[in-house]
């Protein structure tokens, strides 16, 4: 394990009112700076232009600035702009999202203040905006003299359209195509904005990259692979109704609902939830070492 | 080289993928439950003998398959024959004339009139599945 240095005052924020580092290697923070080492092969991956290198350093501060604000898991992924996101779902159908732009012209940037407050669910920014996942403004750009940080050259909060919740919603649009591609009876108009629907509300319980596919039967799954053997996926079919399949390595449980109306209940809130905490005991039994 | 018909518990099946947003998803994730759908009416799931069956030959027999649907091959979701073999489910060797290495993943008798057990199938072997990509062939 490596340790924090703080070599001279001047790599520290003026303005931090709490800063914690390295409480533990495991910490949210830390898989939020290995996320941002992983971000070049992230974008290679995803076949998305390279970010730069002064996109590249200038996300690397906030996070640590943004956990000492709010301890949080932040999640930090290339854009196809070739920008670097840093993003804050708060599973309540809330976000901020901190994009770094390639390019070295300043547009704008985010003050401390307006970053504490946006995390908290208080008044966000100069415009009093909050971006929700559901309802954000397709684009605005916070601009304050008293930035963070002062050296950013551009930190702009967008709408979330290369966030994993918009990416899912893409593939919900391309769902009739993919029937067709495959040889599948189209879905419903009905099904569709169920889907949709749900897809939005799931995300708001369990932010994740929802996979979404038609399926031989003209329903679309909304599936939530953990990729450790354990997936949830809801069915929606085009007579209005729905199949939760849950899988936990292994152990099954499913329900079948005649109308959507009543989703997410219970029992797909509990499923997502103990996807999650598998996850969260999953890293806690496998920290990773900082490098 | 004769094929065996006995399956190792450590040999690893391969379903075809013929699908570039299955491959995208498996790059990204895992395939779709879809995969390893059987056809209706069907308990049987056809998959390679990927331990067994050279890469050369797997890929061509694959890529003889996809030509056959006018699609293209993009990989493999992989499973152990212990995986597939878990649950109820057997594996079976069934070589065909084209493909030796061909077998079949088969579901429980109950399975074949219950659709959402077939998913609840398809849905496990997806979740244990890995991806192997089609091997650039010159």
């Amino acid at each position: 394990m490596r340790e924090f240095t703080a070599t001279s005052s001047d790599t520290l924020p003026s303005n931090a009112h709490l800063i914690r580092l390295a409480e533990s290697y495991t910490s949210p923070l830390n898989d939020a700076l290995r996320a941002h080492r992983e971000v070049r092969d992230t974008a290679r991956e995803e076949g998305f232009l390279q970010p730069s290198e002064q996109a590249l350093h200038n996300a690397k501060r906030p996070p640590i600035e943004m956990y000492g604000l709010s301890p949080r898991r932040f999640e930090m992924y290339p854009t196809p702009d070739s920008e670097i996101a840093i993003d804050a779902p708060d599973g309540q159908g809330r976000s901020v999202i901190l994009l770094y732009d390639s390019e070295s012209g300043a547009l704008g940037s985010l003050d401390v203040v307006s970053v504490y407050q946006a995390l908290h669910g208080k008044a966000s920014s100069p415009e009093g905006v909050i971006p929700s996942v559901i309802n954000i403004p397709s684009e605005f750009t916070v601009t304050s003299s008293d930035t963070l940080p002062s050296n950013a050259p551009l930190i702009h909060i967008a709408e979330s359209y290369t966030s994993p919740l918009n990416d899912a919603l893409r593939d919900l649009r391309e769902v009739r195509d993919e029937a067709r591609e495959e040889g599948f009876p189209q879905p419903s108009e009905q099904a569709l904005q169920n889907a949709k629907r749900l897809l939005i509300e799931m995300y708001g319980i369990s932010p994740r990259r929802f996979e979404v596919y038609p399926t031989p039967d003209s329903e679309i799954a909304i599936d939530a692979p953990d990729g450790q053997g354990r997936s949830v996926i809801l069915l929606c079919d085009s007579e209005g109704g729905a199949l939760c399949l849950v899988n936990m390595n292994g152990n099954h449980r499913r329900a079948r609902y005649a109308t959507t109306k009543t989703l997410p209940d219970g029992f797909v809130r509990e499923a997502l939830a103990g996807l999650q905490s598998q996850r969260t005991f999953s890293l806690w039994r496998s920290p990773t070492t900082l490098h | 080289m004769a094929v065996p018909n006995d399956i190792a518990l450590t040999e690893d099946l391969g379903r075809g993928v013929f699908s570039g947003k299955e491959a995208k998803r498996a790059r990204r994730s895992r395939v779709s439950s879809n995969v390893f759908l059987s056809q209706k009416g069907s308990t049987e799931i056809s998959v390679d003998r990927l331990t067994l069956a050279p890469e050369d030959k797997a890929t061509a027999i694959a890529g003889k398959v996809a030509s056959a649907r006018n699609r293209e091959f993009y990989g493999w979701a992989v499973v152990t024959a212990a995986k597939a073999g878990d649950d109820g489910r057997r594996v079976k060797a069934t070589p065909t004339t084209d493909n030796p290495y061909h077998a079949d993943i088969i579901l429980p008798d109950l399975a074949a009139q219950d659709e959402e057990e077939q998913k609840r199938h398809a849905q496990e072997l997806a979740d244990t599945s890995r991806w192997r990509e089609r091997p650039n062939v010159s």
